[in-house]
């Protein structure tokens, strides 16, 4: 049989779910372009990368978790987590370097947690999350004696947050692009990517081709939590400031928005890194727009509201 | 009443994106007819059926669909129900927590007062179940049903509901010989009311059991009607196939006593569960051998293979390999040692619907092809490739979305995965469920050469004579417990069926 190898066209749905992100974004630039006086300029790029960086980190992340089922809403305060350990570390007097590597492992370690207590005790995710959203906002605000934290006067977080390379390049930049060719290298070309695919689509199937599904779930969380410290980390740097109670707030929720909007299945088996990303800097630049135009803030989130209902519409499974 | 026409469909045609599923075909029920749709697998029949219920739209065109002397069009399955076209999937769409009465009136409830009113709802189930010969417990939880109770819950639905033709979708391929039988009594009465039934089966002796007629697809096109009386089974069998079948049908397993005589392989010592669905099974499988597992539905055969394959943890007794007794933790461990493990439940245990039919046939492998975690795609294409040869698998390409493939070629993908592993002892729950008589003959040769090439092969299946053709050994299992066991020239339906019938005797 000849035909085996060709390659069957996409019907148009299939190709607005793939790509549809990417689309939106496009047009979302075009409008931009027209409506928003100075906006094609090379300033307001370097703004959105500054912006969206951060939150990328976290809404890579969260495509793991959303591809292989599961929900992590706890992200936000792992960012203050981690924010907290750098700060009382470097006040303290420490190396900045050494205690964003104790941040980070301390997020790991919470992150295998949750996902030990999701794959192994069977805990909903979305409870456990929730609760550690909870949990982990408290513990911050208690290790920071509920203080907010300057942090202007270190070298490390202004360069990290504030440096700007020649041409007003941000230096967030560099993470843009690393956290970009991560997630797309993870997902698309590596074992632990595929299982977590199999592990959404179907968890008894994978476990019985032998997949080890508690360690994929594990895994996953365990990335979740990792890159949503980093996300904390660069945000507090960009702010030079941690606020305990406020650092990473409802982000989780722009992360799952740019996840849902960026084409991953909700219901798990299906990851789409790039519609991620594409859909996190639809949310970004809805934000950019918004402000720009002098519109008021919270217009920004109905809007947003309004194009995740039209992502999920379009996603949604015919039933029999 | 018998001539008059029920549904006629004329030139239907359905595109999918790159697959011509079916031409330009035709077909008529008349009212009170039992019509089997015959066909390989990928021949259109679920595609057709899909389209009779709404569940897919046909090719715009000249085509005509006519039901019940009027023209219609059903735009969901909603709106064929309410013409009186009602389907039983073998993947049944009931909702499991509700109970059994709710089931048959959801949506259609009776009311008092406006409020839900359940005394009448529940006689009314007892009574539509007891019309079916079935006397269960109506306020009872569906999921606490056996499938073929379950089944017999989505009939009296339909019937709930002023059906005139039921549909079923291979929806004997999980019910055991006993359970068929009721069905089939079941599917005559209905006949006696009037009501025609379509009947999908790969299973040919089924419907010579209970159709009046088949019509017959091949490649999505018409091949012919015939009532059954004018078509014997090699008939229907070489018309399915497009060529001639004697040799297909005619096949005699050769045994080979050094078999049983090979060292052990795998040994299972007193196997019990807590929950008494074990109570003492022993097995020794013997390198090369292909032992058959027979037994009725729940007598423990799937349980037996969860143990061996590191499925199911919770268990007291031994399992050895070669000489040591192991306790895998997990499937993967049982896979490092050799083994492999075809479920039965393709839908729930097997396919991830929507990744490419290369992910589903290398999913099993792909830590083995793959350096350092990272994915060998052309090592992935040319495994895939190979086995759609080997096996025959019907699919656009190795990219296609394996929900996308019919039933029987999404369960060829599934056997090819664990093909493709090279295993030491493979363990096949009923592989042939839902897999075409042509493809049976192939996936039977592909089992004897896999045996003859030294892999033993532990073979559960219901239908006896499968397990006849295959197998060098069968052992009987009733209540959790081996009741007997048959080896080369004692094996034979009728000794397998004496067994069986003997052991529940003893128990
Ligand atoms: N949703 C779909 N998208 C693309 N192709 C499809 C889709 N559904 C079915 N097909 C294709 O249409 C053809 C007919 O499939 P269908 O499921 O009707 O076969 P079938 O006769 O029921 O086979 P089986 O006996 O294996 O169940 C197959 O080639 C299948 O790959
Ligand atoms: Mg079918």
């Amino acid at each position: 049989m000849a035909e085996h190898v060709q390659k069957e066209p996409l019907s148009f749905r299939e190709i607005f779910i793939r790509y549809g992100a990417v689309i939106a974004l496009a047009g979302l630039i075009l409008f931009n372009a027209l409506i928003t006086k100075n906006f094609l300029s090379l300033n307001t790029l370097w703004l959105v990368i500054k912006q969206a960086t951060p939150i990328l980190f976290m809404t890579v992340g969260m495509t793991f978790v959303i591809s292989s089922g599961g929900i992590d809403i706890s992200t936000g305060s792992m960012m203050a987590f981690c924010g907290i350990i750098v700060s009382l570390g470097i006040t303290n007097g420490g190396n900045f370097i050494f205690w964003c590597i104790v941040g980070l492992v301390a997020c790991g370690a919470i992150g295998v947690f949750n996902g030990w207590l999701i794959a192994s005790v069977g805990v909903q995710p979305v409870i456990l999350t929730l609760v550690m959203q909870i949990v982990m906002r408290g513990i911050t605000v208690l290790m920071a004696k509920s203080s907010v934290f300057v942090l202007g006067g270190f070298p490390e977080v202004k360069t990290l947050g504030l440096y700007r390379f020649p041409g007003r390049v941000p230096i967030q930049i560099i993470f843009f692009v690393l956290i970009i060719l991560a997630g797309v290298f993870v997902l698309w070309k590596t074992l632990l990517g595929k299982y977590v695919e199999a592990v959404g689509s179907n968890p008894k199937a994978a476990r019985l081709t032998g997949v080890r599904t508690v360690a994929v779930i594990i895994g996953v969380y365990m990335i979740s939590a990792i890159l949503a410290g980093s996300c904390g980390i660069l945000e507090m740097c960009r702010n030079a400031a941690l606020d305990p109670n406020e650092l990473g707030k409802l982000y989780e929720l722009d992360a799952i928005a740019g996840v849902a909007v960026g084409g991953t299945s909700m219901k798990g088996g299906k990851a789409n890194v790039v519609g991620s990303i594409a859909g996190c800097l639809i949310m970004v630049l809805i934000g950019t727009t918004v402000n720009m135009n002098g519109i008021p803030f919270a217009a920004s989130n109905i809007i947003k509201a309004g194009i995740i209902i039209f992502a999920l519409a379009i996603q949604r499974e015919r039933s029999v | 009443m018998e001539n008059q026409v029920l549904l006629e469909m004329k030139q239907i045609s359905k595109t999918f994106p790159g697959v011509k599923a079916l031409k330009n075909v035709h077909f008529k029920v008349h009212k009170g007819e039992v019509m089997a749709f015959m066909g390989e697998n990928g021949a259109g029949k679920s595609t057709l059926i899909k389209i009779i219920t709404g569940y897919y739209r046909r090719d715009p065109g000249e085509g005509q669909f006519l039901f019940d002397g009027k023209e219609v069009n059903p735009r969901n399955t909603d709106e064929a129900q309410k013409l009186g076209i009602s389907t039983i999937f073998q993947e049944l769409n009931l909702s499991p927590f509700l109970s059994v009465a709710e089931n048959i009136y959801i949506g259609n409830t009776p009311k008092k007062h406006g409020m839900i009113d359940w005394d009448t709802m529940n006689q009314n189930a007892k009574k539509a179940l007891l019309d079916l010969g079935v006397d269960i417990d109506v306020t009872a939880q569906l999921s606490q049903q056996s499938t073929a109770i379950q089944q017999m819950v989505s009939i009296a639905r339909a019937l709930a509901r002023n059906t005139k033709l039921l549909i079923m979708d291979e929806a004997t391929s999980s019910l055991d010989t006993g359970e068929v039988k009721v069905l089939f009594d079941v599917v005559k009465t209905l006949k006696s009311r009037g009501i025609a039934t379509i009947f999908v089966t790969h299973k040919m002796d089924e419907i010579y059991q209970v159709c009046d007629s088949a019509t017959i697809f091949k490649d999505g096109e018409y091949v012919d009607c015939l009532p059954l009386s004018q078509l014997p089974k090699l008939k229907l069998i070489s018309l399915m196939i497009g060529r001639d079948a004697s040799e297909l049908v005619n096949k005699r397993k050769v045994y080979d006593p050094d078999k049983g005589k090979a060292e052990i392989i795998c040994r299972v010592v007193g196997v019990q569960k807590a929950n008494h669905r074990l109570n003492g099974i022993n097995l020794e499988i013997h390198k090369g051998e292909v032992l058959g597992l027979s037994g009725l539905l729940g007598s423990g055969r799937t349980e037996t293979a969860k143990v061996i394959f590191g499925d199911d943890v919770h268990y007291d007794g031994e399992v050895y390999m070669g000489q040591t007794a192991i306790r895998f933790k997990c499937p993967a461990d049982a896979m490092k040692k050799g083994l492999a493990f075809c479920s039965e439940d393709r839908k729930a245990e097997g396919i991830f619907p929507y990744m490419s039919v290369q992910d589903n046939l290398t999913m099993t492998i792909l830590s083995k092809i793959s350096r350092f975690g990272i994915l060998n795609k052309r090592e992935q294409q040319k495994r895939t490739l190979e086995y759609i040869q080997k096996i025959a698998i019907k699919t656009p390409g190795p990219s296609t979305k394996i929900k996308d493939l019919s039933g029987g070629n999404q369960q060829k993908v599934i056997l090819s995965r664990w093909l493709a592993t090279h295993p030491d002892l493979i363990i096949l729950d009923e592989p042939t469920r839902g897999i075409d008589v042509g493809a049976k003959g192939e996936i039977e040769d592909l089992i004897k050469q896999i045996s003859d090439s030294g892999i033993s092969v532990l073979y559960i299946s219901s239908e006896l004579d499968e397990l006849v053709r295959e197998c060098d050994r069968i052992v009987i299992l009733h209540n959790g417990k081996n009741v007997g066991e048959l080896r080369n020239e004692e094996i034979s339906s009728d000794a397998i069926m004496g067994v069986i019938a003997h052991g529940r005797i003893d128990t």
